[in-house]
């Protein structure tokens, strides 16, 4: 039978439901249905009793459903995925449906699909439709509601009878084209999509069945195109589009786009950017080589490495990264001046590798242009123009801009006003702002963070630094981009309050707060730690741990080794019976333990508690407790339940 | 659970979202991210610290064996306080009395000491009782620093939390004694927590 389907669970499949079977449970139910008519003296015609068979226009209907379960999915997942895309949404219900069952035409990189127009959905979820049952119909029931209403009738049966005329009429498709189909037959929260959204949504679904291409970025706009992420398909990086710098005119990666020792090759597709690289040439040998491709599918990073390797762009290992940064010959390029909050800036992007040795940037004497200057030797060996303002830019910033900031020899404190000496007097540069302050106190007064990375540190304001995956230090004024930069930059130092007791959440400080701000309060050891949130193992070899000196003596107590041989924390622990009950039933007990004050049981009810304060010793508990029933206990608190054996 | 007076006694709807700050002494809970390994029972809150008791998330006993559940201290001042959990259940405390208590320094029979193996340690302390003279219970969770921020030599102080009803109004469960105070050994405590589930 083409309805005979297997039941499907989580627990495996079941059964097979045949027609047969289907139609006993049905005459069951109308059975008990006339039982129950009876016993409430009603009569029988009030009652709508079940159809003992089914027209096999409703079985062909059902049939259809579930052959079109899988391209009709295909098209709704492409739908949903564009959708997403267009909005930037990538998570959250997306309210799209069908009207009808849509599938991709042959030709469809055309852009024409096929609508089953005499067939409705009923139901929006798609899942549960390769199972379709004409008995029990979901995605089917308005087609065979309609079928059934349409045969009852002596003037709308003649659509569907003889049953071969039914059959024609249920498996009438339109071939259409895509924006056509949008239109028609998509609702969002139940509503048409506007005209805007149909054009924009067709194109990037079409998008998926373009050709790929491979392009070069050596300008602007091309710079920015590679970077540019709005796709869940698009490589992110801390360089993209999806993080807000705060320059005016352009965007950090301007730089590559202006030095003559950088290119980009990427790999698009209608616009979505699938795959990218930064290549640096070689002045030792001309060519050019690639060190990082930043990818989502391997198989975009193999058509990228494909297609770079047939114009002669190969990959640099270490050995072949130091020759391209040494072998530099001095040059100085310009690029146009632009502005971090008002403040002049040069756009400077995070380097995996700089495309030579040494970097010095300044402002022209125009001002209106910066002036960098690359060479393999040191800045003051190299030929450069002029000698006075150049500066070393940080290379392994994501502050996205350089900000020159003030010159002078003689400058102020941002926080409290003292005049510093840049030349003689310590002092802490704030990269956002260019300016200074007296040390790491000034800092924390004016609201700055150290920014920990895995491979970098400066200060920022706290309202500039993203709060997602960050963790901030307890008591010390420093954020880890992520617990992953703790750890490998080696600066992290997990903390424990009480060297007894695990926490509830990652505690962190750092290497500079253990040496700079507190020193006096914390001891160190390296241990084999396990993530106090999600319970997994660090790693497998020790992480500096720091416990307040106040332990220093007593730690000893609370190590451990594993069967490794590795020292580990041991906490203090309490036996305890964990038990899974119905939520109802937990409730319920919580209910009564809020009614019912006390509970308090006591086991070995028969021993006399004169004979014992007679007892020498229970006379000295006597005297030291102060009281005459030394071997009672005062009344419990809720939930605390009192045995004595 | 756990409030010295009826009347302050917040018994928190199960399936309830609130902040971690705001869960009350005698509950079990866990954070709403998915990510999180552990449940979680709340004991209360001392030297800016708040105790709690930590079982992994996977535990399935029915109830039928004995587990061995950590404490967990996690400053006041920590963001995680302002983090949403979910109540999933509550924890009683069983305690059973020896039949003959013994005295001793409370350094002796804290967790981790030399001389002591337990770490569920159930004292009553001198001249504390109630009206009708009978003793208070306290359970004796371990050492503290005399102070967070300190540059004293050694901890000298232990926070226990007090088992019976006070005629004070003092609500706070925990308190701290420094560890060279006598006490008698009355017993020892075992928990037992509820975790209801769909």
């Amino acid at each position: 039978m083409p309805y005979q389907l297997r039941l499907h669970s989580r627990r495996g499949t079941s059964g097979i439901t045949t027609p047969s079977a289907l139609r006993m449970s049905r005459r069951r139910i109308n059975e008990q249905l006339e039982a129950e008519a009876v016993t409430l003296n009603i009569p029988m015609r009030h009652l709508a009793s079940l159809d003992l068979d089914l027209h096999p226009l409703i079985i062909s209907a059902a049939r259809k459903y579930r052959i079109l379960h899988t391209p009709v999915t295909q098209f709704y997942d492409e739908m949903m995925e564009a959708y997403r895309n267009l909005i930037g949404q990538r998570w959250g219900a997306v309210r799209l449906s069908l009207t009808n069952p849509v599938i991709w035409a042959k030709d469809r990189g055309e852009g024409m699909c096929v609508v089953f127009s005499n067939l409705s959905m009923s139901h929006h979820q798609l899942g549960s439709m390769y199972q379709e049952n004409p008995w029990y119909p979901t995605h089917s029931n308005g087609v065979a509601s309609s079928i059934k209403e349409s045969l009852e009738c002596p003037t709308r049966s003649a659509a569907w009878t003889p049953t071969s005329r039914g059959l024609r009429k249920l498996n009438i498709r339109r071939r259409i084209s895509l924006t056509r189909t949008l239109a028609r037959h998509v609702k969002l929260n139940g509503m048409d999509l506007d005209a805007k959204t149909i054009d924009n949504l067709a194109a990037k679904m079409m998008d998926v069945y373009r050709p790929t291409s491979f392009e070069k970025a050596d300008s602007l706009e091309s710079m920015r195109r590679m970077y540019t992420k709005n796709s869940s398909e698009t490589p992110g990086s801390c360089m993209d589009t999806t993080h807000s710098y705060s320059l005016e005119n352009g965007a950090p990666v301007d730089w590559y786009a202006h030095c003559p020792n950088t290119v980009g090759y990427y790999i698009t597709r209608g616009g979505t950017v699938l795959a990218r690289t930064i290549a640096n040439l070689n002045e030792k040998n001309n060519v050019w080589y690639w060190t990082r491709i930043y990818y989502v599918k391997e198989v975009y990073k193999t058509q990228l490495k494909d297609h770079m390797n047939k114009i002669g762009v190969l990959f640099a290992d270490e050995t072949k990264i130091k020759e391209i940064q040494n072998s530099a010959t001095n040059k100085t390029f310009d690029i146009p001046m632009d502005y971090n909050n008002g403040n002049p800036s040069c756009p400077m992007p995070y380097f995996d590798i700089t495309p030579s040795k040494y970097i010095c940037i300044k402002v022209s004497d125009c001002g209106d242009v910066i002036k960098c200057h690359m060479s393999s030797g040191h800045v003051s060996q190299s030929e450069r123009p002029g000698l006075d303002n150049w500066v070393v830019p940080n290379f392994c910033s994501t502050n996205g801009a350089h900000v020159f900031g003030e010159y002078d020899s003689y400058t102020e404190c941002t926080a409290c006003g003292n005049e510093l000496n840049i030349d003689e007097d310590d002092y802490i540069r704030l990269p956002s702002t260019g300016t200074y302050c007296c040390g790491s106190e000034c800092a924390v007064d004016a609201d700055y963070y150290r920014w920990q990375t895995s491979n970098n540190c400066e200060w920022h304001h706290s309202s500039s630094l993203p709060n997602e995956h960050s963790i901030t230090c307890h008591s010390e004024p420093t954020k880890f981009s992520n617990l992953e930069a703790a750890i490998q930059s080696q600066e992290g130092r997990f903390y424990y309050p009480i060297p007894w007791a695990d926490t509830e959440e990652i505690l962190l400080m750092s290497r500079w707060g253990r040496m700079n701000w507190d020193t006096y309060t914390m001891d160190e050891t390296s241990y084999l730690l396990t993530n106090p949130v999600t319970g997994k193992l660090y790693k497998p070899h020790g992480i500096p741990t720091v416990f307040p000196h106040a332990f220093r003596q007593s730690i000893g107590k609370y190590s451990a080794l594993n069967e490794n041989g590795r020292m580990t924390l041991k906490f203090t622990t309490v036996p305890a019976i964990h038990a899974l009950l119905d939520r109802k039933e937990v409730q319920r007990r919580l209910d009564y333990s809020q009614t019912k004050f006390v509970y308090v049981t006591r086991e070995n009810e028969e021993v006399d508690e004169l004979v014992m304060i007679q007892n020498l010793f229970n006379g000295a508990l006597a005297k030291f407790l102060g009281t005459d029933k030394p071997t009672s206990c005062a009344e419990t608190v809720v939930g605390v339940t009192i045995t004595q054996h | 659970m756990f409030n010295n007076t009826d009347n302050t006694i917040l018994i928190q709807k199960l399936g309830s979202s609130i902040q971690r700050c705001d869960v009350t002494t005698g509950h079990v809970f866990k954070y709403d991210l998915s990510s999180e390994g552990y449940i979680y029972a709340h004991i209360g809150t001392s030297r800016g610290l708040v105790f709690s008791l930590k079982l992994p998330r996977d535990t399935n006993t029915m109830g039928a064996d004995i587990i061995p559940v950590t404490f967990a201290s996690t400053p006041t001042s920590s963001s995680r306080q302002q983090s949403m959990v979910t109540i999933v259940g509550y924890y009683t405390l069983h305690v059973q009395l020896h039949q003959e208590a013994s005295l001793c320094p409370l350094s002796d029979i804290e967790p981790g000491s030399s001389t002591s193996n337990k770490s569920n340690r159930v004292v009553s302390l001198r001249n504390d009782y109630d009206k009708d003279g009978r003793p208070h219970l306290y359970f004796v969770l371990g050492k503290v620093p005399e102070r967070q921020v300190s540059n004293t030599d050694n901890t000298r102080s232990c926070v226990l939390a007090r088992l019976t009803r006070h005629q004070s109004r003092d609500n706070n469960l925990l308190h701290v004694l420094p560890d060279s105070t006598m006490v008698a050994d009355r017993g020892f405590v075992t928990v037992n927590m509820y975790e209801g589930r769909e």
